[in-house]
């Protein structure tokens, strides 16, 4: 059954992000916190990589379950790690943990137990920043995750299936569907190579999540991006189903017009293993 | 009593990482016995040590008493001072601010002493939260099976005992506790989850996995069984004994002295 290898050190898996940094990613995001998508995308992205960190840790070091890339499509199209990261490519995970750009002090706002609230001083580790500049290059930064992939897959064959995940908030300057199916149609002995596309936007209304088909969807543009995601393996559309979001055996890895939460569920469903060696 | 004991890492660790941990005080005299295994989550910091403290703690009779949150304090305190005063990395750190989870199964066994008991009897008493299991058997054939009765009821997500207070929700509630009396030749199987699942689903095929599980007597041959069902493949796909660490108490009680 494919989906199913388990992830361990001597057989880990891919995580790779294709990030949107075009000029509009400057706008805000609209939810009324005044900051631009590219602000809160890095905040999203940072935060699920600490995340990622934490669940690899075990006792004082970090196991390398996966190998991260983060790819940036704007003015240019490249790594988007900064720090001494920067222009690396896939990395593993211990070395992402041990390597932020910087540590950051921001307060977190937490409930005293008495009504009341109370900030508290939390680290927050920073391994990419915002960047909104140029158009949007997705076909070229689906060649170079292919790229990546064309080295990594042949010594990683039994690997669980690298997965793919493109958060976009707009249109790309070329159509990057031939890109999109040559990526799709890698794989390992466990299955192919998946690929996710989560479209932001500021609008309030017009969301779309996890459809199975095209036929709820007015936009050609949105037909496209789903077109070029992956159907769900069957234990992400189990974790979506305890969303209570309705999903079938069509349903793919693709949101539009998707709100900071559904982002952040997004990446949360996208990244969440099915079968980490415990 | 017979009592034997076998346990072993999952595949691919070194045996120093196992996170399951076992305990047995008898007290001949008494006629009485505590046995318990705790499974340390492996996702939480220094389980492995947490899981030690419960099982200790256990066969010294501290959870013998109704105030389960009183009990558990001094050890949570005592896993407070281990972590304490260490540097840690940011990402250990946040681990061991989240605390230390287990699974806990305990077993007493004492002469059975109302008046009403048939002779020879004995009276266990069983005590589980979480997922590791307790089974009793009489004759090959099983009895009693506590707190999981189904194959299909291991999922990814059991309630454990936290090295932290806060995480402990309404412990008491999820506590399962029972007794009951037993007899010479009757056994009891103290297991943490992958292997009492595989036990179960063979039990619900009708198969015999007491049998399979009498036949050790000793690690390597233990280690050997292990390793070849983590091999072996359901119709689903999935391994016929998940790949975790495993550990095995075998209790045969014996004749009372």
């Amino acid at each position: 059954m494919p989906y199913t290898a388990e992830i361990k050190r001597t057989n880990p898996s891919c995580l790779i992000f294709l990030i949107d940094q075009s000029g509009s990613m400057a706008d805000a995001y609209g939810d009324d916190s005044g900051i631009s998508k590219a602000n809160a995308l890095a905040d999203v992205l940072n935060k699920l990589i600490q995340n990622l960190v934490i669940k690899c840790s075990r006792s004082e070091s970090v196991w390398d379950f996966y190998n991260i890339a983060v790819i940036g499509y704007g003015e240019k199209v490249g790594p988007a790690f900064a720090g001494t990261l920067a222009g690396q490519e896939l990395v593993p995970i211990s070395t992402v943990a041990n390597n932020p750009a910087r540590v950051e002090d921001r307060k977190k706002k937490t409930s005293d137990g008495a009504g009341g609230v109370i900030e508290q001083s939390v680290k927050f580790q920073v391994w990419v920043d915002p960047a909104a500049r140029g158009g949007t290059p997705m076909a070229e930064s689906f060649k170079q995750a292919k790229n990546m992939l064309a080295s990594w897959i042949p010594s990683h064959a039994d690997a669980f299936p690298p997965i793919i995940i493109n958060i976009t908030d707009g249109e790309a300057e070329k159509d990057p569907s031939n890109e999109a199916a040559e990526l799709r149609s890698m794989s390992t002995l466990d299955g192919n190579v998946l690929l996710f596309n989560v479209h932001i936007s500021s609008a309030r209304s017009g969301k779309v999540e996890y459809p199975d088909s095209e036929d709820g969807l007015v936009d050609g543009y949105a037909k496209s991006l789903f077109r070029m995601s992956s159907i769900l393996p069957e234990y992400m559309r189990n974790m979506v189903a305890k969303e209570n979001i309705p999903v079938s055996d069509n349903t793919r890895g693709f949101a539009f017009k998707a709100d900071l939460a559904g982002v952040i569920r997004f990446l949360d469903i996208g990244t969440r293993p099915q079968n980490l060696a415990r | 009593m017979e009592i034997k004991k076998f346990t072993l890492q999952k595949d691919g660790n070194p045996p120093d990482t196992c996170e399951d941990a076992s305990e047995l005080r008898e007290d001949t005299e008494a006629g009485l016995l505590r046995t318990a295994v705790a499974d340390g989550a492996t996702e939480s910091f220094c389980s492995a040590y947490w899981a030690k403290l419960l099982v200790e703690a256990f066969c010294l009779g501290s959870f013998d008493n109704d105030d389960l949150d009183g009990s558990l304090l001094p050890l949570q305190e005592k896993w407070a001072e281990y972590i304490g005063g260490r540097e840690l990395p940011w990402y250990a750190e946040e681990k061991a601010r989240r605390g230390a989870f287990a699974a806990l199964v305990g077993l007493t066994i004492e002469p059975g002493n109302s008046e009403s008991a048939p002779e020879g009897a004995n009276t266990w008493k069983a005590f589980a939260l979480g997922d590791s299991c307790l089974f009793h058997y009489r004759d090959k054939t099983l009895l009693y099976a506590m707190p999981i009765k189904k194959a299909s009821d291991f999922g990814n997500d059991p309630y454990l005992i936290s090295s932290r207070q806060e995480n402990n929700e309404d412990l008491a509630g999820r506590l399962v506790i029972d007794h009951g009396q037993c007899f010479s030749g009757d056994l009891f199987l103290l297991m943490t989850d992958a292997v009492s699942c595989w036990l179960l689903q063979q039990e619900e095929e009708l198969a015999h996995p007491l049998e399979e599980l009498l036949q050790f007597n000793d690690e390597s041959s233990f280690a050997a069984w292990v390793e070849e069902k983590r091999k072996l493949r359901l119709e689903s796909g999935r391994p016929v004994l998940k790949n975790d660490d495993v550990t095995v108490v075998c209790v045969k009680i014996g004749d009372r002295q």
